[in-house]
């Protein structure tokens, strides 16, 4: 038993104590310090024609090759963000596109029917306008 | 004891007053290419079944709308455009005639700058040809294109008489690449309805509607930043929004559709005085509770630029505004400056 | 026709303890706070006190006159600031509550916990039960998770400051009778 001035700590207060630190520790790690911050997508969703869709993790970088109807697309993972990094279509609408990185932002390559977004559990948007 | 009784009755009543709707339904996401663009539908059912249905069901219909009001293939439109061209009076279908009467009266409210009367203009930009892998875009010719803004085809050139369609200027052709997608959202969201669900998102390429809310929580969305993603210093969403039931949002922005020729852009928004690629905005977001007049006045206050719209949008009966131009100045309207949360340093320029 | 009401010693001493809380409550709201959300808790000093030495029946009492007679006094019935009080009282009670269980019994029960160790607990849930109703019902926007390391940190230290005080009141009235 502890005592300060008038003050007793118990050994269940060194134990309430120590359990409130560690949730408060735990509590930052999650909310500040966490790769996965609110609206950072988790998830790659490749929907590839009328195939039913792939979904890829977004903690690990990687490179998907899809052979389309017109040539291969290729998507890159890194970082926790994705693109068309090539495709074989002209417009090349896909490719300029860029990263995506937000939850629910998505692009395609039409012409290869080849469409790519990101999913997230705690998405901050239910969709995202003015893409193409 | 009385305490208690009435501590516990007040209890009570504060438990039932604030539970929230048990009702919870789950989200039933598909895309599909079809429209010429990537259709996300978001259906929220306990039903997953009547979700596929209605997913086919709208899968259907705008592979259907996208024939029939195709400028320049066999269906309706195509027809009436060639017959337009040789002045001969064409019978169409109803669905056209509506589209018509109601793109000239949003052409008339918007002093001519929502104009799809111009398909010659955007054929000779060769828009048409986005689609076609294997097309080698070139400039337009300049007298080509000055001849056709001196011959001013404009939607009040065509006449309608019952089921007849006119034109008295042969240079219209109708185009209503700023508006088809307006109107086909708009009737998916009824279709829907129809079919009982009344909780959904259709975003088509970045243009969208909802209806009802997503388990009690309105629909929210990000507004992409014009800016090119391909600089990571650039936010990725600019803004974001909460909509209402049945509000839809349109986006016009110069890098959404576009050929490069020598290494510069051009994009599909045309000027229909100038005949050229419109210059001075980025983008523009409409906020209204008619996708058809979100999608019309998106394009023409994209065209009337950073001076202009305030004035337009008043005529149009639009709202809420968003216009970000060239120069990175973003401009709202008093009422969309209440409602858009901004992601950016850049003080907006509020303007009535 | 007159009503007629028996009351009891600890009805006497509920609303004394009662009336106790919500000065201290009303008080307390007058002040400024540096974090919205964040105050110094002193009310639930007196609930607490009343939950270590009159048991938890008292103190629901106690922690409820407070909440509903403080925001009738402050106009807030009803409103958010008044769900985010009553959320918050009833989550630090129902915690004390459990914490207190395995220390019923007979055997274990001089190791319960001292009023620093309910103290904390009762902070803690006490924050949290407002955050979520915030979270829930007010600004359901992913977000605002990123505050609540921040309002736990608080909500500790807050904990033990009102756990010392506690202990110091209960350690002055230890032989007197409320």
């Amino acid at each position: 038993m502890l005592t300060i001035g008038k003050v007793i700590f118990k050994p269940a207060d060194i134990l309430i104590l120590f359990a409130a630190s560690i949730l408060t520790l735990w509590l930052y790690s999650i909310f500040w310090f966490s790769a996965n911050q609110q609206g950072e997508a988790e998830i790659l969703r490749v929907q590839f024609a009328d195939n039913p869709p792939l979904e890829y993790t977004l903690s690990e970088d990687r490179t998907i090759v899809l052979a389309g109807k017109i040539g291969d697309s290729l998507i890159e993972i890194k970082q926790g963000k994705a693109r068309f990094i090539h495709s074989a279509c002209r417009n090349q609408f896909c490719v300029f596109h860029g990263w995506l990185t937000v939850a629910g932002d998505s692009t395609a390559c039409l012409p290869n029917r080849i469409s790519i977004s990101l999913k997230s559990a705690l998405s901050d948007y239910d969709a995202i306008a003015g893409s193409q | 004891m009385s305490i208690k009784i009435l501590l516990l009755s007040c209890i009570c009543l504060l438990i039932t007053a604030c539970q929230p709707d048990q009702h919870s339904e789950k989200l039933y996401q598909q895309q599909l290419f079809s429209f010429g663009t990537l259709i996300d539908v978001s259906i929220m059912t306990n039903d997953p079944d009547q979700a596929k249905q209605a997913i086919d069901i709208i899968s259907r219909r705008f592979d259907q709308l996208h024939t029939q009001w195709h400028p320049w293939q066999a269906g309706d439109l195509g027809q009436a455009n060639q017959r337009f061209s040789n002045k001969e009076p064409y019978s169409s279908s109803p669905s056209i005639i509506k589209l018509i009467q109601d793109s000239q009266r949003l052409s008339e409210q918007s002093n001519g700058l929502f104009n799809p009367a111009i398909g010659q203009l955007i054929k000779l930009w060769q828009f048409d040809q986005l689609e076609n892998e294997h097309y080698q875009f070139t400039l337009p010719d300049a007298e080509k294109i000055q001849a056709l803004i001196q011959k001013n085809p404009q939607m009040k050139d065509i006449f309608v008489n019952n089921t007849q369609i006119k034109s008295n200027n042969s240079s219209v052709a109708l185009d209503f690449g700023a508006f088809a997608k307006g109107v086909a959202i708009e009737q998916m969201i009824d279709i829907l309805n129809e079919l009982n669900i009344h909780n959904a998102l259709i975003n088509a390429g970045g243009d969208l509607k909802v209806s009802g809310s997503k388990n009690n929580k309105l629909w929210r969305i990000g507004i992409k930043n014009p800016e090119n993603a391909q600089n990571p210093s650039v936010k990725p969403i600019i803004a974001a929004i909460n909509l209402n039931p049945d509000e839809a949002l349109f986006t016009s922005g110069n890098y959404e559709r576009f050929f490069e020729f020598q290494g510069k852009h051009y994009h599909h928004i045309i000027d229909p005085r100038s005949g050229y690629p419109a210059k001075g905005t980025q983008s523009v977001t409409v906020l209204s509770h008619d996708a058809a007049l979100a999608d019309a006045a998106s394009t023409a206050l994209f065209i009337a630029g950073p001076e202009l719209w305030p004035e337009i949008a008043k005529k149009m009966g639009v709202q809420y505004v968003m216009l970000i131009s060239d120069n990175n100045k973003i401009y709202l309207s008093p009422a969309m400056a209440e409602r858009i949360e901004l992601f950016t340093d850049i003080r907006p320029i509020i303007k009535k | 026709m007159k009503l007629h009401f028996t009351t009891t010693h600890q009805d006497h001493r509920i609303a004394l303890l009662a009336a106790l809380a919500i000065t201290i409550h009303i008080i307390e709201s007058a002040f400024p706070s540096p974090l919205p959300g964040v105050k110094p808790g002193l009310a639930n000093v007196v609930t607490l006190f009343t939950f270590i030495r009159y048991g938890w029946h008292s103190a629901l009492q106690v922690s409820l006159l407070r909440v509903i007679i403080s925001s009738l006094v402050l106009g807030t019935f009803l409103s958010p600031t008044f769900l985010l009080s009553l959320s918050g009282a009833l989550l630090s009670l129902v915690s004390l509550i459990v914490i207190q269980l395995p220390f019923n019994q007979s055997s274990f029960h001089r190791h319960q916990p001292s009023a620093l160790g309910y103290a904390v607990i009762a902070s803690i849930s006490h924050m949290s039960g407002q955050f979520l109703v915030a979270w829930y019902f007010f600004i359901p926007h992913p977000g605002l998770f990123q505050l609540l390391p921040i309002f736990i940190t608080f909500a500790v230290i807050l904990g033990i400051v009102s756990g010392i005080i506690t202990q110091l009141l209960i350690n002055q009235i230890q032989q007197r009778k409320l």
